[in-house]
């Protein structure tokens, strides 16, 4: 009867867990860059009984200790992009893609077991504003500038990109991008004008100058915006997989703030830009920071962002069928409960 | 269960403040020169659930996600951004005070005559910026040397690229001014009774902030700078206090008119509403199974 008890209990937990699992999402249906979470339930370990008789043991079958929520699995589907009217709203429109021949590849490889190759999540990088050494991970576009100049998100953390010097991109790694520099002049602080094409170069143009930006002056800086790519795999990937090397989109893990946490040890994690990088070559001897692999898909808008992927009907259908779960779990406790009452209570009453 | 009541709160929260954004927004649909506020959206802290001792990694049993799992605290709102880069449309009025800008850039305007430190007050506590160019002239001087200021409507002088009040009355006497020409360069020039045009050596000056969450607003159409913001405003007018290289020109005789896009507004309010029912229901929902939960401890005979 104990037993009874700890499973049905087991069940309602489950259901009280997979609630703010829900709630979590429904919360979040207008947070931009959210990935909804669908909380996975799984029976605990069945226990296989035995029959003890005379000396020997004889296995009778299995029991059961009942169900508990085993992980919260982010939906990395892209939400809709949503235009508006400021400029430092960036949004990731797509994947990044693997170039034909590895996509041949994978259909050579896995031909006929109908797999093709994985989708590839890109993230943008933004420094962690307590911690510069900690990169974090972000699909909120939004972004603002913080008040040392930087790009960076609404909370202050500092948007990441490659400085585009003369040869190309960076390989000291990507740099916080400084919106507000010191004009020409050196007298006072200017804000220049962001301007983000759709393979991800981010310029800073003068803001004095011929308003449609035709090219009489230059961009006073170009970045190379660091998109961190992730394969979104379940399960081991296999040992002549061509892009094993790839981080898994699963391991990243949700912090406050839209933000992404990457957490798994000796593992980095590989920039994209289009055409794999090439022609961003940086000085000879050098190791281009892009993977070669990979092209931009997509690519980026600028004034539009990605809203939540919350499906709000699936939620609440959700919702209301484990609020039934729940009291299905809770009706088996309480008659349960009556039963051992009955045991207790009248049985052996005189 | 105090997990849930803690995500619902929040959202609630937010989508409340969402809700009061857009309210507000609507309300400023006629007011010259309001930028619309958008609102930005932000996920809370996430506990971190030992629901499983003994722990699994990822990719162990089939399991996709790194050990433990993750639940959230909710929604909240990470910024109420200033969308300023629209350029609101421009309507004449007709009235020679009212200036329009199109363009970047925002007027600077003073509650004092003289700048600096008066009674106790800092030097930046009473300089104000605005966009709404419905300024009017405030007569003051003496009267055998009167003169009239540019203000706006709550008295505040609009400044030049000197930080000196526009003024009029001191180079050519009002007696002789027949009207005031303002140049969309931003120079102040007076038409005299002689037909000739005369400069009067201001400039209204026009300031851009250098980002722009350092603006604070503060009523009646107008913004001061965040405390201790270090980057500040940068003048827009150039060394002979001209617009020329801006980009920026100012009407005179019309208003900018407020940016507010009632389509935008009316979308996101309705999704804001259906927002917060949806997390009303879910509460529902929850205080039922708290309810249930209750059910459990009752002692049944």
């Amino acid at each position: 009867m104990i037993r009874g008890i700890h499973i049905a209990a087991s069940g309602v937990l489950a259901g009280s867990r997979r609630q703010e699992v829900l709630g979590e999402n429904m919360a979040n249906a207008e947070t931009p860059g959210y990935k909804a979470e669908q909380a996975l339930l799984r029976g605990f370990p069945e226990m296989l009984l035995y029959r003890l008789e005379g000396g020997r043991s004889t296995p009778i079958g299995e029991t059961y200790q009942g169900a508990y929520v085993h992980e919260a699995v982010p939906v990395f589907s892209p939400g809709s992009i949503v235009q508006t009217e400021r400029e430092l709203d960036f949004a990731l429109v797509g994947d990044a893609r693997l170039p034909e021949v590895l996509r041949a590849e994978y259909e050579a490889q896995y031909n006929g077991e109908g797999k093709a190759s994985p989708p590839v999540r890109l993230f943008f990088t933004v420094q962690d504003k307590d911690d510069p050494e900690r990169r974090l991970f972000t699909r909120d576009g939004r972004f603002t500038i913080d008040p040392d100049g930087y790009l960076a998100t609404q909370d202050g953390h500092r948007v990441l990109g490659f400085t585009m010097g003369g040869g190309g991109a960076d390989a000291g790694g990507p740099v916080p991008i400084q919106v507000v520099r010191p004009s020409l002049q050196g007298t006072e602080q200017v804000r220049y004008t962001a301007q983000l094409s759709p393979d991800g170069r981010l310029s800073l143009l003068r803001p004095d100058g011929p308003s449609d930006h035709t090219g009489a002056f230059p961009p006073e800086a170009t970045y190379q915006l660091a998109l961190a790519a992730f394969v979104e795999r379940r399960g081991e990937a296999p040992q002549n997989d061509p892009i094993r090397d790839v981080p898994n989109v699963y391991w990243l893990t949700k912090e406050g703030g839209n933000l992404w946490r990457f957490s798994e040890d000796g593992m980095q994690p590989v920039f994209v830009a289009p055409n794999g990088g090439a022609g961003m070559a940086i000085a000879p001897g050098q190791a281009t920071p892009f993977d070669a692999r990979f092209d931009l898909g997509g690519g980026l808008m600028q004034q539009a962002y990605e809203t939540s992927n919350v499906d709000l009907i699936q939620e609440m259908t959700g919702a209301m069928a484990n609020l039934r779960y729940y009291e299905a779990n809770q009706r088996a406790l309480l008659t349960i409960d009556q039963t051992l009452s009955r045991a207790v209570n009248e049985v052996g009453k005189v | 269960m105090e997990r849930i009541s803690i995500q619902l709160r929040h959202a609630l929260q937010a989508s409340r403040q969402a809700l009061d954004t857009t309210a507000h927004n609507i309300a400023n649909t006629d007011t010259p020169g309001y930028k619309a506020r958008d609102i930005t959206f932000s996920n809370v802290y996430y506990d971190l659930l030992n629901n499983q001792p003994g722990g699994e990694q990822a990719g162990e049993n089939g399991r996709v996600t790194p050990e433990y799992i993750r639940v959230g605290g909710g929604s909240r709102i990470s910024g109420t951004p200033l969308i300023s880069e629209t350029q609101g449309n421009i309507v004449e009025t007709g009235a020679p005070t009212h200036l329009a800008l199109e363009g970047r850039g925002f007027f600077k305007l003073r509650e004092w005559l003289t700048g600096g430190e008066q009674a106790g007050g800092q030097a930046e506590d009473n300089v104000y910026y605005t966009r709404a160019g419905s300024f009017h002239w405030s007569a003051e001087g003496t009267a055998g040397d009167p003169r009239l200021y540019l203000v706006d409507a709550s008295g505040r002088y609009v400044l030049d690229t000197n930080d000196q009040p526009v003024v009029i009355g001191g180079v050519v006497p009002l007696s002789m001014t027949r009207s005031i020409l303002i140049t969309p360069e931003s120079e102040v020039l007076i038409q005299a009774t002689d037909d000739r045009v005369y400069p009067t050596g201001q400039s209204i000056a026009l300031y851009e902030p250098t980002r722009p969450d350092a603006l604070l607003s503060r009523g009646d159409n107008a913004f001061q700078l965040l405390p201790g913001e270090i980057n500040g405003v940068r003048l827009l007018n150039d060394a002979n206090g001209l617009l020329t290289t801006s980009g920026t020109r100012l009407i005179q005789g019309a208003l900018e008119r407020s940016t507010v896009d009632l389509t935008v507004e009316m979308t996101r309010l309705l999704e804001n509403e259906r927002h917060i029912q949806l997390l009303a229901r879910n509460w529902q929902m929850a205080d039922q199974m708290a309810g249930l939960a209750n059910e459990i401890g009752r002692r049944s005979s």
